[in-house]
């Protein structure tokens, strides 16, 4: 048994992880991130890279009944199109395109939500434009004659889940933030000088069976997990309601420049768009089905339920007619997580001082603004960027 | 048409055993499902299978992509189409007699041309649902049982100039000239380590062609080493006469069959123009080059890896094979972890085509007792299990003969030699991805890294390459690696067949979600797992 000490533990190595740590390390903090499996092996890395800016559809019962808490929402969404213009300067390429995005709408009930959003975010000044008819014809070529409206977004595309976090981690790991991977936290105790975590650390090279286990004392401990934060603030004896969201995505092989957008659908569901080497990627919040393993019935993994798969492409093809005869390569799933609000959590963990959490939902568009408004919480005491609502205390189940 | 699987007939010998294992949920809910058993593969094991099975008088169906059945060792001509001299040889004998009976056996719904993307389990909790392409449509059978009879491929082997033109695997250049007497090229080298390569050889010759080389990257005292045993010997008798009167006959005809050889690397511009040949010392190749040799067509054969896709989609679990590829695990009688999931032949471990047609008809023994018609110990079970005994000896005796050691594998490459053809991922890509992130050791970790594994043919082609390759840069056992994960489709489907279905879809996810409202709690799910 070995014992370790360092000055903020990160736990989690997907992109708001490795971003909180690039954060920290940036402003000379000694930093070490921990992660049960590889980096980027969860939702950063299995979601389809949609850069959405505009309220999403999801969020379109808050936008009825509570439009002032999505609006919010909006100013952190604007920092995030600063920051996503600027992250390669920082990091190295992500595979960032600035592509524009549709959100569309086949019913004049969707046409009535894109209104209403429209009108909010205008209000709050991000710029979205009402297209349709001839006009959305010309922008959009590739839309089938159903689609009948769509707002508009010029800040929207996509960066590739699969280079942005490997870039954080790099650029982190040159300013100094270490990394201990395939090292699982077994229990996190708060004590007087901060908090001792007990890790399980397989040797490198040795196989799952051979884990040896050290502890770690922290000063500082940030709780990066996405769907998996629940369990962990849970150690620190607070309840958050994070909800585990199982969700399938789906790629075609590669075919010539098609949708050069970032195409979402208001009323039914997507997310698609083509990516730099050609495909298709295919999303947008079709349920697959969670597993839950052993006695204590851990969060495992996510089925496909084909009844999903299925849905997700014909919302697509009847978007996208063209799609059709593409041929479809693969269809995963990933855990993402979400909030009875649908706003992300950045801050303290009530009631315990010194642990934070951060992400939870729309992690992959906010994740860098919310790490490094999190890092100026941490280090500053506050930050720059208010993200006052997304304050973890507006979710504590007592 | 049968409503449920216990029939009438089957009460009265079902056994203890088999009345639990149906009532653990499964035969309750027999009225709700399409069939009793699918089995997936009309090649040799899937066709032994169905025709035990079809005595039973349940309902059941086998699906298989090509046209016609027989899979690949029996793989028959288009309909309408002749080949004079289909399969002549002695070997294909008892081959041909069952596929004879199969093709006029009732009882058995032949679903030939269909493709099964995905298996997903029933809505009852027992049993599954079958997705497959039949026409110009995605449809759904659910059924009580399922046997995965999926056969196996070629072992792909990146070396220079193995993406070229006129490159292919010797089982290829086999299906070309089986199923509508086609020829590859005019001057034809063979390099590999299995035995396949002289069957090929031969039947190049019938079609009147010039067999310039075949090489074996072996030496020959290893080949004479693993006869030694009398016993080998005479159990490999007719094998082995086969294999004599094909090197005489080689012989004869003046090509030279050399081991210790082998391709080391292919030229050409557009196509094959002609090889390298380097000798192979101590299991590596050497860089030197022997001899240049010129030809139009190469065929490569170095051994077959188990097409366990969707077994392992399916919910089986897997066990990397000495030679490459994973093998579904079983227990000896084809079931595996999942209950109600089966596997026979090469999917399960490759043995040939002789074991995959004895243990498809002793998988369907171990379902029949299962479902409670048949007892597991009747006399014609004890001799299957005997028989299978004496083919897996021969199948571990021509991997002794045939496999190649990863380094020999490694020695093949350069850094410019791709590795995942699909999307262009070379050996030196990998190896500085590898570099940067020195702990990604896992196949799919660098899957992530590099995107080798991520094109059309989701890593068959890589995988086992790869595997190789990051097992040699590390000591971790074998056993605690892990594969690709296998998603579905298993095979690559356009999307309007996959909208144009038969199965009841949500016209958005907010409908689907409310449908499924359950889907996210944690008691919903209780794994359907045996141990093995």
């Amino acid at each position: 048994m070995r014992a370790f000490q360092r000055e903020v533990v990160v736990i989690g190595a997907g992109l708001v992880g490795a971003a909180t740590a690039f954060e920290l390390a940036r402003r000379r903090m000694p930093v070490l991130v921990l992660d049960c499996d590889e980096v980027n092996a969860g939702a950063s890395g299995r979601n389809a890279g949609s850069l959405h800016f505009q309220l999403e559809p999801r969020m379109s019962d808050t936008l009825r009944d509570h439009p002032e808490r999505l609006a919010q929402l909006l100013p952190v969404s604007l920092r995030a199109i600063k920051d996503w213009r600027n992250l390669e300067n920082e990091i190295g390429d992500v595979g960032y395109a600035r592509s524009g995005g549709m959100l569309i709408g086949e019913t004049t009930a969707d046409e009535a939500l894109l209104h209403r959003k429209v009108e909010l975010e205008n209000r709050h000044d991000l710029r979205t434009e009402l297209m349709s008819g001839e006009a959305l014809a010309k922008a959009a070529p590739y839309l089938s004659s159903s689609v009948k409206v769509a707002s508009y977004c010029l800040e929207e595309g996509h960066a590739d889940p699969l280079r942005v976090t490997p870039a954080y981690v790099k650029a982190g790991r040159a300013l100094g933030a270490e990394y201990w991977l395939r090292t699982r936290v077994l229990r996190i105790v708060q004590t007087e000088f901060g908090f001792n975590i007990q890790v399980g650390r397989d040797a490198l090279g040795q196989g799952e069976k051979s884990s040896t286990v050290s502890y770690i004392q922290a000063s500082r401990v940030v709780i990066a997990c996405g769907a998996w934060s629940k369990s962990l603030v849970e150690q620190l004896g607070v309840q958050l309601d994070i909800r585990p969201v199982a969700l399938t995505m789906s790629v075609t092989e590669r075919t010539a420049p098609l949708v050069p957008h970032l195409v979402q659908h208001m009323g039914r569901k997507l997310s698609l768009k083509q990516t730099e080497s050609g495909n298709l990627l295919i999303g947008g919040g079709w349920p697959a089905s969670l597993r839950w393993s052993g006695k204590t019935k851990e969060l495992d993994g996510a089925d496909t339920v084909s009844e999903s798969l299925i849905g997700n492409l014909r919302v697509a093809r009847d978007a996208v007619p063209t799609i059709s005869s593409l041929r479809l390569l693969r269809s995963w799933t990933g855990i993402a997580s979400d909030t009875p609000d649908h706003l992300p959590v950045c801050g303290p963990v009530p009631g315990v001082s010194q642990a934070y959490v951060v992400g939870a939902s729309s992690s992959f568009t906010l994740g860098p603004t919310l790490s490094k408004a999190l890092s100026e919480i941490i280090l500053d005491g506050e930050s720059a960027l208010n993200v006052q609502h997304c304050d973890p205390s507006r979710i504590v189940i007592h | 048409m049968v409503a449920t699987a216990c029939l009438p007939l089957a009460r009265s010998i079902r056994n203890e055993a088999a009345h639990n294992a149906s009532c653990n949920g499964s035969a309750m809910s027999a009225a709700s499902h399409d069939l009793d058993v699918a089995v997936v593969g009309a090649g040799p094991a899937g066709m032994a299978a169905a025709l035990r099975l079809s005595q039973a008088h349940l309902r059941l169906a086998v699906f298989d992509e090509q046209p016609r059945l027989g899979g690949q060792l029996l793989r028959q001509p288009p309909h309408g189409f002749k080949v004079p001299t289909w399969l002549a040889g002695r070997a294909y004998r008892q081959h041909k007699q069952r596929l004879a009976q199969a093709e006029s056996a009732s009882g058995i719904e032949w679903r030939l041309g269909t493709s099964v993307w995905g298996v997903f389990p029933h809505r009852s909790g027992a049993g599954f649902d079958i997705h497959f392409i039949e026409g110009d449509q995605s449809r759904v059978v659910s059924t009580q049982r399922l046997l995965v009879a999926a056969g196996c491929y070629e072992m792909p082997v990146p070396m220079p100039g193995w993406t070229l033109p006129g490159v292919m695997t010797a089982g290829a250049m086999q299906t070309l000239l089986k199923s509508q007497g086609l020829v590859a090229g005019q001057r034809i080298v063979l390099s590999g380590s299995h035995p396949l390569q002289l069957i090929l050889a031969d039947q190049l010759l019938d079609a009147g062609l010039h067999v310039e080389r075949v090489l074996f990257s072996q030496p020959w005292h290893r080949v004479i080493e693993a006869l030694r045993s009398p016993r080998t010997l005479l159990e490999s008798a007719h094998p082995l006469l086969e294999v004599a009167r094909i090197l005489l006959r080689l012989k004869r005809a003046g090509v030279r069959v050399l081991f210790s050889q082998c391709i080391r690397r292919i030229n050409g511009e557009s196509g094959v123009e002609g090889v390298e040949i380097s000798r192979v010392v101590q299991g590596v190749a050497s860089a030197e080059t022997l001899e240049i040799l010129t030809c139009d067509a190469v065929a490569l054969c170095y051994g077959f890896l188990p097409s366990s896709e969707l077994a392992r989609q399916a919910g089986a679990s897997a066990s990397p094979c000495p030679g490459g590829g994973w093998k579904a695990d079983h227990d000896g009688a084809g079931r595996t972890v999942k209950v109600d999931l089966y596997v026979a032949g090469e999917t399960g471990g490759v043995k040939g085509g002789d074991a995959a047609a004895v243990e498809g008809a002793l998988v369907a023994s171990s379902i029949l007792a299962d479902i409670g018609i048949q007892a597991s110990s009747s006399p014609g079970v004890t001799d299957l299990i005997r028989q299978m005994e004496k083919r897996r000896r021969f199948a571990a005796l021509l991997e002794d003969v045939s496999q190649m050691g990863d380094a020999f594998f490694s020695s093949l490459l350069e850094d410019r030699t791709l590795i995942c053809r699909c999307e262009d991922v070379s050996w030196g890509e990998i190896q500085a991805a590898r570099n940067i992130h020195p702990t990604a050791d896992t196949v799919s970790a660098v899957k992530l890294l590099t995107r080798a594994g991520m094109g059309l043919c989701q890593g068959r082609h890589c995988e086992h390459s790869l595997r190789r390759l990051l097992c040699r840069s590390r000591t971790e056992a074998p056993n605690s690696e892990s594969a690709y994960t296998v998603r579905v489709p298993i095979r690559p489907v356009a999307i309007e067949l996959l909208c144009n279905t038969n199965q009841a879809v949500a016209h958005d996810a907010f409908e689907l979600e409310r449908s499924i409202g359950s889907i996210s709690s944690p008691s919903n799910k209780e794994p359907h797992e045996r141990q093995l």
